[in-house]
């Protein structure tokens, strides 16, 4: 017991320490911008990234891995915000956490890749998407100033590893540009405009809501949407951390740990969060492999601004605009532009329409139920064609050899490919193409044998797979012969 | 002496060469055997992570084929034995990392044609590799 604690806390003070405190300095922006996506104040995204930091480091099953407030899950949040208001937020918070840990104890974190991969990558492209327009309002009425100092942000961000990359360049990047905005004295919109910058510990409180079934149908959408997503980017990270690290991880004692965070993270004014790609693999490029570097990201976050607080308030938005951009560069799959002609067109048509979907509505459930049910309706679709390649053989048998998968959507067009009245006296039909699924399946075969039979003409069936021989003989052909 | 020998390689130029070097020192050595490393350093994204079912060793093999199939070929025409071996992370650290924990007697990597300006701010891998590394290394200009 003793020897596991100092196993996975202490086996690597130095690196996890100075790695954790590169990571809080990569996520004080980003927490800040996330906030300022989701319409709260700045506060709800640091208290949230200070409050999930340090939770998963004790709950978590990644060490080494980073969790705050994140774009993604922001997103999720805009309407719920400008809808119903903070307190909701924070109620949809902490039932996000209740859904995680019931996930993580029924280990369903496996399902999640019943999602079809065309409509998570939809899901991820449409996110990028909406990060960069969620920038667009600052440019309107706009001088040339800001398009300057956001170019000139973006400029440091992207040269700036070029050259060194001991320090965050977005972090560099908005110190640069805040140092010159208030050295010029700039009057420029800052993240002051955008909410106060609270230089106190999170506070405990329970959300400030009714307690009903109405409050809990207002939320329960949101929060479902927001554990899901939670959850695909806590399981894609770990697999990249632990692939980093040549280490394993519980997944499932990951997503219950995310759910802990998240109900903590509700419960002191914090918004939902999830695992981050870009921070962990700093955290881990950094040495950053122990519980204690998330315990250090976070609490040297909230000792940040604790401090620094009137300096964070001072940032002009022009250098956050120029980070989330950056953001959303980051997140979308530009790999998935070029594997557009190399995938079925099918995949590309469900990723597209994903896409389109959630630019359109702003609403990326809506692009996920779209793309899932398109996907399923394509496959249902492939699924239902079955066709039959005839022969006669030498012995003056009639050999069908079926192709497609025997089930209720198939079982009409099955029997009209057999032409019972012409056929030879002895049929064989061969199903090592197919495979037979349901009942119906069964009960059409059945029916065609007694087709044959009522015209005294002998059916054998072969090439039945292991499965489908089970079912067969599980429901019986009900014909008196035919084996 | 030199049984179990790691090339390092990102498929660049001097990669090549150092897979050259290494290609003749087995050569010459009856009983060595060579390991070829391939180190990404910029994580799959996430449809690619998706679409391989989170089997992320699988895209890194991909990834290294890809990058390093003139040097695979290299040995397969010499008829030398390779094992191929894929790590994600920054490269110099993999690099003796995984030296340290298969045994590796040499090392044997590229040089890196950086300025001298830029390679003290950028360090480079091979500089960091020898210097960090528990075994022998080899850089090859």
């Amino acid at each position: 017991m003793f020897q596991r604690l100092k196993n996975t806390w202490f086996a690597n003070v130095r690196l996890d320490v100075l790695a954790g405190m590169t990571v809080a300095l990569a996520l004080i922006p980003e927490a800040i911008a996330f906030s300022i996506i989701a319409g709260v104040d700045p506060m709800v995204g640091l208290y949230a990234s200070f409050c999930i930091a340090c939770t998963i480091a004790f709950v978590g099953g990644r060490p080494g891995m980073i969790s705050a407030a994140t774009g993604a899950m922001a997103l999720l949040m805009v309407t719920l915000v400008a809808n119903h208001g903070l307190e909701y937020l924070l109620a949809a918070t902490v039932l996000t956490g209740l859904i995680q840990i019931g996930c993580g104890v029924l280990k369903l974190g496996r399902f999640i890749s019943f999602v079809p991969h065309s409509v998570m990558l939809g899901f991820v492209n449409a996110l990028a998407i909406l990060i960069f327009m969620a920038q667009l309002p600052y440019f309107v009425g706009a001088g040339w100033l800001m398009y300057g100092l956001v170019a000139a942000t973006l400029a440091i961000i992207y040269g700036l590893p070029r050259i060194t990359k001991a320090v965050p360049s977005a972090l560099v990047a908005i110190i640069a540009i805040t140092a010159l905005s208030l050295f010029m004295g700039f009057n420029l919109q800052t993240v002051g405009d955008m909410g106060p910058i609270t230089r106190a510990f999170p506070l405990f409180a329970l959300p400030n809501i009714e307690i009903s079934l109405a409050t809990l149908m207002i939320i329960l959408p949101y929060s479902l949407t927001l554990a899901l997503v939670g959850m695909l980017e806590s399981l894609l990270t770990a697999t990249i951390v632990d692939e980093m690290t040549d280490t394993k991880s519980n997944k499932n004692t990951e997503l219950r740990g995310q759910g802990i965070a998240n109900i903590v993270s509700g419960f002191f004014g914090g918004m939902a969060g999830c695992a981050m790609i870009g921070q962990s693999v700093i955290n881990v490029k950094s040495g950053g492999t122990g519980r204690l570097s998330a315990l250090v990201a976070g609490s040297f976050l909230m000792f940040l601004i604790l401090v620094l607080g009137d300096i964070v308030t001072k940032i002009p938005m022009a250098a956050l605009v120029g980070v989330m951009i950056m953001v959303s560069i980051g997140t979308f799959d530009w790999q998935s532009l070029k594997d557009l002609r190399r995938v079925p067109f099918a995949d590309s048509l469900v990723m597209v329409a994903t896409v389109a979907v959630v630019v359109y509505t702003h609403d990326l459930a809506k692009g996920v139920g779209v793309g899932v049910v398109l996907s399923a309706v394509i496959f249902g679709w492939k699924m239902a064609k079955i066709s039959m390649i005839d022969e006669l053989l030498a012995s003056g048998t009639k050999r069908y050899a079926v192709h497609g998968q025997m089930f209720f959507a198939t079982t009409t067009d099955f029997a009209e490919l057999f032409d019972v009245a012409q056929d030879p006296e002895s049929v064989e039909i061969d199903f090592s193409a197919s495979h037979v699924w349901d009942h119906s399946a069964v009960a059409a075969i059945a029916r065609l044998m007694g087709k044959y039979q009522q015209v005294g003409k002998k059916v054998s069936i072969v090439g039945l797979n292991l499965e489908s021989q089970q079912i067969v003989d599980r429901i019986g052909l009900g014909a008196p012969s035919g084996h | 002496m030199f049984q179990r020998i790691l090339l390092a390689t990102d498929g660049s130029e001097h990669a090549e060469r150092a897979a050259d070097a290494a290609l003749g020192l087995a050569r010459e050595l009856s009983d060595a055997h060579v390991t070829l490393l391939h180190v990404s350093s910029q994580a799959p994204s996430r449809g690619q992570l998706l679409q391989a079912n989170l089997d992320i060793k699988s895209l890194l093999e991909a990834e290294a084929h890809a990058t390093i199939a003139s040097i695979e070929s290299k040995f397969t025409e010499a008829g030398l034995p390779y094992r191929l071996e894929v790590a994600l992370g920054d490269p110099a650290q993999k690099i003796v990392e995984i030296a340290a924990a298969r045994g590796i007697d040499l090392i044997v990597i590229g040089s890196r044609g950086l300025g001298p300006v830029s390679a003290v701010l950028l360090g480079s891998v091979s500089h960091r590799v020898a210097h960090d590394a528990g075994c022998p290394v080899m850089i090859v200009k």
